[in-house]
């Protein structure tokens, strides 16, 4: 009975996040069978982990710990790195009418800057997107808001250099 | 363009998503495929192995009088029983590590590290206690004769027994950390690399 309710609140609360999810994954996987496969990982971990969420963070920043700490650390990929062959299908979604067709192609250089990006940079890159503020990525990531603020300028730099070449 | 420009079209992706089409109680019953999940299967399966190769051994010797005394056989079951608890510690260690980020995603990194180092450092001296003890046992039971079994050893002159010991003393670090890196240097190499990145 307990099990059931605990199962359905999970379920609830990952239906209202699962975006977050799919977001870490589109990330971190290659590969459609790579993010399908990180996605499921992702998961069974965040379900392993329920009974001992406390609620003393949010739900999300307990979310992205999790999703992120199992995507650098205890996802195998199914295939090597692909970088330019699967370009289109890593992009999280290249704007449709709104822009021009060479605005997309920026999106996309710059999406394929970002999986050049080793795995903690990727990680702030996506917090910095979802508009989290430093202190919330302090939270999740576990480093302090003044190396967070550096890393930042340089993560700019450093997608700067690679757009550019 | 900017990292700023993107977060625009990043967030079309919260209007634009359909969520994903999947199964969660096929999900939850379905097994994990990282690393770590592979290495504890397999330290599971040699927990179920090794014991029960221990106590079929165990059963023949104690039911055949013939080998009641066989010290091969014996020390082969102390082996496999220690054996087994060596698995079980490294299958304790992967749920230590399997155990859910409570704090930064870095400090969790960091701990893990530290928890591997100091595994290796637990296995090398337990390995050479062990060794220590089977080789004090070895000479006893020579000296005092008895097992027959070992007199070709016992026959082989001190020096060089001594020396096939001291040789065992120096390569034991080395077959300790040579299967702790099989199993485990992939992993702490990634962590530290991780670690590096996020200092």
């Amino acid at each position: 009975m307990e099990n059931t309710k605990l199962h359905q609140t999970f379920e609830r609360l990952l239906k209202a996040h699962e975006l977050l999810v799919y977001k870490i994954c589109r990330l971190y996987g290659d590969t459609e069978d790579d993010r399908k496969d990180l996605f499921q990982d992702i998961v069974i971990q965040l379900w392993k982990a329920y009974p001992k969420f406390r609620g003393d963070a949010k739900f999300s920043t307990w979310l992205y710990r999790i999703g992120i700490n199992v995507a650098i650390t205890q996802f195998r990929k199914q295939k090597n790195k692909i970088y330019a062959s699967d370009i289109e299908s890593m992009n999280l979604v290249i704007a449709d009418d709104t822009y021009s067709t060479e605005k997309d192609e920026q999106f996309k250089e710059m999406y394929a800057a970002i999986e050049k990006l080793n795995d903690i940079e990727k990680a702030i890159v996506m917090l910095y997107l979802e508009d989290k503020s430093y202190e919330e990525m302090e939270e999740i990531l576990g480093i302090s808001n003044g190396n967070l603020r550096v890393k930042m300028n340089r993560i700019k730099e450093k997608l700067r250099q690679i757009t550019k070449n | 363009m900017e990292l700023d420009d993107l977060k625009q079209n990043w967030k079309k992706a919260d209007q634009q998503y359909k969520g994903e089409d999947y199964d969660l109680s096929k999900i939850l019953t379905a097994k994990a495929g990282g690393p770590l999940d592979a290495l504890r299967i397999a330290y599971k399966r040699q927990l179920i192995f090794l014991p029960a190769t221990a106590a079929f051994l165990t059963f023949i010797c104690l039911s055949d009088e013939a080998l009641n005394y066989n010290a091969m056989i014996w020390s082969a079951v102390l082996m496999l029983l220690f054996l087994t608890y060596g698995y079980y510690r490294n299958y304790k260690l992967i749920q230590v590590m399997q155990q859910p980020v409570e704090n930064g995603i870095k400090q969790k990194l960091e701990k893990d590290l530290q928890v591997l180092h100091y595994n290796v450092k637990k296995e090398l001296i337990l390995y050479r206690l062990f060794m220590i003890v089977f080789i004090v046992a070895l000479e006893i039971t020579m000296y005092y004769e008895l097992v027959p079994s070992y007199k070709g050893w016992h026959d082989i002159i001190i020096p060089i027994r001594l020396t096939v010991y001291a040789l065992l003393f120096v390569v034991q670090p080395y077959v300790t950390k040579y299967f702790f890196k099989q199993n485990y240097g992939q992993y702490i190499s990634k962590l530290q690399e991780l670690v590096d990145q996020a200092s």
